[in-house]
C-alpha cells in the first residue's frame, strides 16, 4: 500500500513537471533539412539507443543486486541499500563508454568554434550544484550516523542506543562506509560521463541537433545520478529515523509511551525528510527515463531551404 | 571559428596558428579569453591532438597565449592591435574586396608597401 502511494505520488509530480516544462522541451526538438535526414535520423537513433542502454544496464544491475541481497541475508540488506547508486554508476559508465559519432564524413574543409565545452556547459548551474550539495550532505549524514551508532548487539555498528534502549538497523559505520564510497564513485562516474559528453566531436552540419542532443544527454546523466543519490539517501534517512524513533520511545505497561527528547523528534524529522527525498529520487529517475527516450529530431524541411548549416530550432 | 582546408599547401598546424594569431591581433579573441582544450579542437577538426599542440606551442612562444594547469589556455593581455589600426585595416580590406582583389594579392600589396615604408 505504501509503495502504491509512493508510485502514485511520483507519477503525479512527474506529470506536473512535464506539463510545466513543455516549452523548454519543445526547444529541444529540432528540424533538419531533407538532404540530411538519413544521417540525422541515424545519429538520433544511436543517441537514443545509448540512453536506453544506460537505463537497461542500470536496470540489470538493480536486479542483480536484489538477487545478491536475497541470497545473502547475513549482509543485513547492504546490497539493496547500495543498489540505486551502484546501478546508476554502472549505467553512467555504459553511457560514457558507448561511442556515438554524429560526424560520419570527413570533408576536406572542416571548422571548429573556439568556445570551450565544459562538463557544465549544457545544463543550468543549479542542476550541478544541487546534487553536489546533496552528495556532501549524504557524506556528512553518514559520518554523523557512524559517530552516533553503537556496536552492540552484533558489533557491526548498525544499531543506535538511546538511554537503555537499542534499536536497529541503523546506518552506522556498517552501512556508512560503503555509502561514502558509493557517493564518491557515483560523483566520479557522473563527471566521467559529462566529460565524455562535452569532449565528443561537434557536428558542423547539424549544429542545433548536436546541441539539443547534448542538452538532453546532460539532463539524463544529471537526473539519473541525482535520482539515485536521492533514492539511497532517502532510504538511509528512513532507516535512521525509524531506528532513532524506536530507540527513543519506550512503551509503558499502561499502553502509554515515554519519548526521550530531542532524539524522538529528530527521528521523526529524519522519517519525514527521508520520505520527501525518496520521492524526489523517484521523480528524477522517472524524468531521466522520459528524457532518455525523447526523440530530438522533429520535422524535416525541404532541401532548398538548406545551405551551409543544416539544422534550425523548431519554433512551436 | 577556425577552419582548416586540406587542399591548401599550408600544413594544418600553420593554418590553426595563423588563424588564431590573426583573431588575437584583430581583437576577436580578447585578453584572458579561454581557448578550447587541444583535445576539443583536435576532435572537432578531426586532426591529431599533436597538431593542435604544435600550433598552441608556437602561439605560446610568440607570447600570444599562455597555458597553465589550472586555468587552461588563455589569450595574453596586450596582444591585439589598437582600434584605429583595426579600423584602417577594415577599410582597406573592404575597398580591395569591392574591387575583387584576392587576399593573397592584398597581402602582397601590404608587404610591398610595408617594406617601402620601412626603407624610407
Amino acid at each position: 500500500m505504501l509503495f502504491l502511494i509512493y508510485f502514485l505520488l511520483v507519477f503525479l509530480v512527474v506529470g506536473i513537471v512535464r506539463v510545466g516544462s513543455r516549452k523548454s522541451l519543445a526547444r529541444l526538438v529540432v528540424t533538419v533539412p531533407e538532404i540530411g535526414t538519413v544521417t540525422a535520423r541515424r545519429f538520433a537513433r544511436s543517441i537514443m539507443l545509448r540512453n536506453v542502454g544506460t537505463l537497461a544496464a542500470g536496470g540489470v544491475a538493480l536486479w542483480a543486486l536484489d538477487r545478491v541481497n536475497q541470497a545473502q541475508p547475513g549482509w543485513y540488506g547492504l546490497p539493496l541499500m547500495l543498489a540505486p547508486g551502484v546501478a546508476a554508476a554502472i549505467g553512467l559508465l555504459v553511457f560514457a563508454l558507448t561511442p556515438t559519432r554524429i560526424v560520419t564524413d570527413r570533408p576536406k574543409r572542416r571548422s571548429a568554434d573556439l568556445v570551450p565545452r565544459r562538463v557544465w556547459t549544457y545544463g543550468p548551474a543549479w542542476g550541478f550544484l544541487l546534487p553536489l550539495c546533496a552528495a556532501v550532505a549524504v557524506v556528512a549524514l553518514a559520518i554523523i550516523a557512524g559517530l552516533t551508532a553503537s556496536a552492540p548487539p552484533d558489533g557491526a555498528f548498525r544499531s543506535i542506543t538511546i538511554g537503555s534502549r537499542t534499536a536497529g538497523p541503523y546506518p552506522g559505520w556498517y552501512y556508512g562506509v560503503p555509502l561514502i564510497g558509493l557517493t564518491v564513485l557515483l560523483a566520479a562516474a557522473t563527471l566521467f560521463a559529462l566529460g565524455r559528453l562535452a569532449s565528443a566531436a561537434r557536428s558542423e552540419q547539424f549544429d542545433e541537433l548536436d546541441r539539443a542532443v547534448r542538452v538532453l544527454a546532460t539532463r539524463v546523466v544529471m537526473q539519473l545520478s541525482s535520482g539515485a543519490l536521492f533514492l539511497y539517501s532517502g532510504a538511509v534517512l528512513l532507516v535512521a529515523g525509524w531506528a532513532t524513533r524506536n530507540a527513543a520511545i519506550t512503551f509503558l505497561p499502561a499502553g502509554t509511551t515515554s519519548a526521550v527528547q530531542p532524539a524522538a523528534a529528530f527521528g521523526l524529522t529524519e522519517l519525514v525528510a527521508g520520505l520527501v527525498v525518496a520521492l524526489l529520487g523517484g521523480v528524477l529517475v522517472s524524468l531521466s527515463i522520459l528524457d532518455a527516450t525523447t526523440q530530438p529530431l522533429g520535422r524535416v524541411y525541404p532541401a532548398r531551404a538548406s545551405t551551409a548549416n543544416a539544422a534550425s530550432t523548431q519554433h512551436s | 571559428m577556425i577552419t582548416i582546408d586540406e587542399d591548401q599547401a599550408t600544413p594544418p598546424f600553420e593554418q590553426i596558428r595563423s588563424q588564431l594569431a590573426d583573431q588575437i591581433r584583430a581583437g576577436s579573441l580578447v585578453a584572458d579569453q579561454r581557448l578550447p582544450s587541444m583535445r576539443q579542437l583536435a576532435t572537432d577538426l578531426r586532426i591529431a591532438t599533436g597538431t593542435v599542440a604544435r600550433a598552441y606551442a608556437a602561439l605560446e612562444t610568440a607570447g600570444l597565449i599562455s597555458t597553465s594547469r589550472g586555468s587552461g589556455t588563455r589569450v595574453r593581455a596586450g596582444q591585439g592591435i589598437d582600434d584605429d589600426s583595426r579600423a584602417s585595416a577594415r577599410l582597406f580590406a573592404q575597398a580591395l574586396h569591392r574591387r575583387g582583389v584576392t587576399l593573397d594579392d592584398a597581402l602582397s600589396a601590404v608587404r610591398a608597401e610595408w617594406s617601402r615604408s620601412s626603407n624610407s
